[in-house]
């Protein structure tokens, strides 16, 4: 009897004291937080305060030296900038790439584009179909060479070999550019001759092949970068690229190691006389990946990391948001910036064909809890329509919500029961959901749905697939769809840049469906959107046109809008100059303007 | 007992050689099973349509339109020659001995993945093993000297509890006290032993203390058992009795008695080591093999896949010989037989 009551004593002890320790209050990773640093950069420094980073500079200061480490929980799509569409690796990209023209102010109310590499915003033909850029004298390569008209040409020319460098957001570029037909890229078709891109000594004119008043947005683009002709950066070519892309920014490659690490070092051959975007503090950028998501947060709180340079993809780990949300110390040290960004459901038209029975996803659909999912409020605003906010055409779900989940947003069972009458399936019908792995929500969001559908007999059964394939491969291979009978997917989409071409040419145009790599994952082909969304880059569309694709798009019903994004994101307080990239990456933080104190 | 060496590496060749032919042909069959051609998941991108001449130029080239074992001699053949490797779409490589094949998800050989990888899995395994025999010989023998007592009690509880709860619940658990809570060690973030030693140690000791856990109980209760049952034998008796320090009665005759058995299960544990390596370097972020096989497992890397598999079934083949040759050495009746 001793023996056994020992036993009970200990286990009791042990399992208090494990309970004990998770409840226990963290010590507080704010450290000097407060304080502003040297002198401020500008006059719009501020010291270290929840949301200060939105649209302020965070600890302005002109130190310079030191490591930033960042952290991230995959490796990017790719390095390369023809293939990257991840908004972290577009960020990343301001540290070793230049473009044309780019983003000056990156959050507020207006972003703003400034000429990067180009002497100034172009000029145009009187309807937007030719552009002619000049680069800046002394711009040049890390090797030491300097970027000519041909490079960019070269690097244009890239967005079409689609069989050697898949994915990407070459569908605007492919389908902007004027280009001989069944142009494959530079590798099997050589150079588009110069009646379409010219490119003579540091002048590079580009004709179009409809007008796009919106051009220099897609010259603020990666993809649109420079890229040393021919050559690359041998051996690194072609889909090796990515292992070592030739640097222009005021940071190169050191060192890289796919799924691992990176380590980026200053570039010697920039020079600041010929950059107003950047101001690079720091000498080094060490990234390092870390598959576990909360070790990656727990380096954050004990500042061995600096922030997480993929955002996290919804931002903290829930334990963690917790924690920070909760106690001032951190809170001061995290922001919540608002993206022009839409998480939704795509239903597959091509797989469930009645638009009824679509309809009756979209009604009952639990949004609230889905959001809880992520996170909460902090992490979005439930949608009505897919237009986020900061996109022309917006409007808040309480002013239009067409196929509403109900007052309440945990979904409208009456409604959905009719629509399931309409499509003359009565008591439900099965569908295949997909969702990617690993992620901390794929598989809640899909148990979310599964509970919410299951209330009017929509039974669902998920089908996965690795992140890093199921975008390009999995949902974005129309044939994969069918072949698969996929019913249903999960995605997030942001403005490739802030106009609704931007948001929705990639996701919602018929002419931007491709197999693989394509990100039109339930196949839209409507010829009301499809006309709006060409009409819109001649500068011809007004607010109401807008609105009036917002709309259409509900009407189709191929894409579920579950919420606008907001992401908390947390920065160490040992960083300065810190705000927010709201145009390129969904508010993550700036890292080439930060320095280390 | 050279003989014996010989006669079992003979066998263990053997065994290497069927285990080889059996993965190949799983992960050759498992692909057309699933009506995806292999060239899919060795390219790492959607090939060219089935019937064109590119798809078939490329079938070709890695050898698919081949019998099956012809495949598998190409494939073992080129383990030894150097020769080149090709998506199809403009990246070739060349590939060096020892040639495992070339990942083009990660534009990296598979052989050097692997032996990036080998020496993080080296320091987990070697050390976990040395922390999980020591520990669990030690808490064996002294309860086995003292059954009933308050150590045995407590011994008993902690080994077993230790290894009936998983490590992916006790690495965090670790993670949380040790580094997030208490502060007393750094992230875990390995660095080479031979380059920063102090990192090293301090990254390892929370997955050696996980992964030894599971494992250490079954030592300590077979050693504890054994123990008790020889340490009863006359032969103690008469060791005590002529006067021999306690220590030379426990461990030169009671210890190396109980050794044989220990040696048999550590060559059987070397297999569940395997198992339990994958999540231990999932749990602590630690770029070894196991984390590199569920890598490539995601990413449907296929010729990482079957170079982790190969490589990890000659370690294991490799390690039963030598656990067999020690078995030869504690046992003499083994080597003699």
């Amino acid at each position: 009897m001793r023996r056994k009551r020992l036993t009970v004593a200990v286990a009791l002890a042990a399992g208090g004291a494990v309970v004990l320790a998770a409840c226990s209050s963290s010590k507080g990773g704010g450290g000097g937080g407060g304080a502003s640093g040297s002198n401020a950069a500008n006059n719009q420094g501020v010291s270290a305060a929840y949301n200060a980073a939105v649209d302020k500079i965070v600890n302005p200061s002109t130190k310079t030296g030191g490591t930033l480490k960042l952290g991230a929980t995959s490796d990017a799509d790719s390095w390369d900038p023809k293939i990257a569409y991840y908004g972290w690796a577009w960020n990343m990209q301001r540290l070793y790439l230049r473009n044309l023209i780019g983003y000056k102010v990156l959050n507020g109310n207006k972003f703003e584009l400034t000429p990067d590499l180009a002497t100034d915003m172009g000029t145009h033909n009187a309807d937007f179909t030719q552009w002619t850029y000049t680069l800046k004298p002394g711009v040049k390569w890390e090797n030491g060479k300097p970027i000519t008209a041909l490079d960019v040409k070269y690097g244009l020319e890239r967005n079409f070999a689609s069989a050697e460098i898949p994915g990407g957001p070459s569908s605007y570029f492919t389908s902007g550019l004027k280009a001989p037909k069944n142009y494959l890229g530079p590798y099997k078709s050589g150079d588009v001759p110069d009646s379409d891109i010219k490119a003579s000594g540091n002048t590079i004119t580009i004709n179009l092949t409809a007008p796009n008043a919106d051009f220099n947005y897609l010259m603020a683009m990666g993809a649109s970068g420079p890229v040393p002709y021919k050559t690359e950066n041998t051996p690194y070519k072609g889909s090796t690229y990515t292992k070592h892309p030739m640097a222009s920014g005021p940071f190169m490659f050191k060192s890289y190691s796919p799924g691992k690490s990176l380590v980026l070092v200053r570039n010697p051959q920039w020079s600041q006389s010929t950059d107003t975007i950047r101001h690079p503090l720091v000498d080094e950028v060490d990234l390092t990946i870390d598959t576990n998501p909360e070790d990656l947060d727990s380096k954050l709180q004990s500042g061995q990391l600096d922030a997480n340079a993929a955002g996290g993809a919804g931002g903290l780990t829930p334990a963690f948001k917790t924690k920070v949300l909760t106690d001032p110390n951190l809170k001061k040290n995290a922001d919540d910036p608002a993206a022009a960004s839409t998480q939704y459901l795509p239903v597959m038209q091509s797989v469930i064909t009645n638009v009824h029975c679509r309809n009756a996803i979209f009604y009952a659909t639990n949004k609230a809890s889905i959001l809880n999912v992520y996170g909460g409020p902090t992490s979005g605003d439930i949608a009505g329509s897919m237009t986020p906010p900061g996109i022309p055409g917006h409007q808040p779900t309480s002013d239009y919500d067409p196929l509403s989940a109900g007052s309440d947003q945990t979904g409208d069972l009456t409604k959905a029961k009719s629509e399931l009458q309409a499509c003359g399936k009565p008591n439900g019908f099965n569908v295949i959901f997909a969702y990617a792995t690993p992620s901390s929500y794929g598989p809640k969001v899909f148990a979310a749905e599964k509970a919410a559908l299951s209330r009017v007999g929509i039974q669902l059964t998920p089908v996965t697939d690795d992140s890093s394939t199921y975008y390009n491969t999995f949902i974005g291979s129309p044939s994969n769809i069918v072949k698969k009978q996929i019913g249903m997917g999960l995605a997030g989409w942001g403005a490739d840049f802030p106009t609704n071409v931007g948001f929705y040419q990639a996701i919602a145009n018929g002419n931007s469906i491709v197999d693989p790599g394509n990100s039109n994952y339930p196949s839209l082909n409507d010829p009301v959107v499809n006309q709006l969304l060409n009409a819109g880059p001649a500068g011809k569309a007004t607010e109401a046109d807008w609105q009036k694709l917002n709309h259409q798009i509900m009407d189709v019903a191929v894409y579920v809008p579950l919420y606008w994004s907001k992401t908390l994101y947390y920065r160490n307080p040992r960083m300065t100059n810190v705000t927010c990239d709201n145009a390129l990456a969904f508010g993550i933080y700036d890292f080439v303007n930060i320095g280390v104190s | 007992m050279i003989r014996f060496i010989i006669r079992r590496l003979l066998g263990a060749a053997v065994v290497v050689w069927i285990v080889s032919v059996v993965t190949f042909a799983i992960f050759q069959l498992a692909p057309t099973l699933t009506h995806q051609s292999p060239v899919y998941y060795y390219i790492a991108k959607q090939p060219p349509p089935q019937g064109s001449a590119q798809f078939k130029e490329l079938e070709h080239a890695f050898g698919f339109d081949r019998p099956l074992f012809q495949q598998y001699w190409n494939w073992l053949s080129n383990i030894f020659h150097p020769h080149t490797i090709s998506n199809g779409t403009g990246e070739t490589t060349t590939c060096h001995v020892p040639c495992l094949g070339y990942s083009f998800k990660l534009h990296t050989p598979v052989s050097t993945l692997i032996w990036q990888a080998l020496p993080v899995s080296l320091s987990l395994a070697v050390g976990a093993s040395i922390l999980w025999l020591f520990g669990g010989l030690l808490v064996g023998t002294i309860s086995g000297l003292r059954p009933g007592s308050l150590f045995d009690r407590v011994g008993m509880i902690v080994t077993l509890t230790a290894v009936s709860v998983p490590i992916f619940f006790t690495g965090p658990i670790l993670l949380l006290l040790f580094v997030y809570t208490w502060g007393w060690l750094p992230n875990v973030t390995y660095a080479p032993l031979t380059e920063d030693p102090l990192q090293w140690l301090k990254s390892m000791i929370l997955p050696w203390i996980a992964l030894a856990g599971a494992f250490a109980a079954l030592y300590a209760r077979l050693t504890r058992a054994t123990m008790m049952e020889t340490m009863s034998e006359d032969y103690i008796r008469t060791a005590r009795a002529k006067g021999l320090p306690r220590r030379t009665v426990v461990v030169k005759h009671g210890l190396r008695a109980s050794l044989t058995p220990i040696v048999t299960i550590f060559a059987i544990d070397l297999g569940t080591l395997i198992g339990a390596m994958v999540i231990t370097e999932t749990v602590f972020n630690l770029k070894g093999l196991g984390w590199l096989s569920i890598q490539a497992i995601r990413t449907k890397d296929l010729p990482v896949i079957l170079g982790v598999t190969i490589v990890a079934a000659i370690a294991l083949v490799v390690a039963n010989v030598i656990a067999d040759v020690l078995y030869a050495v504690v046992d003499p009746r083994v080597r003699l037989s």
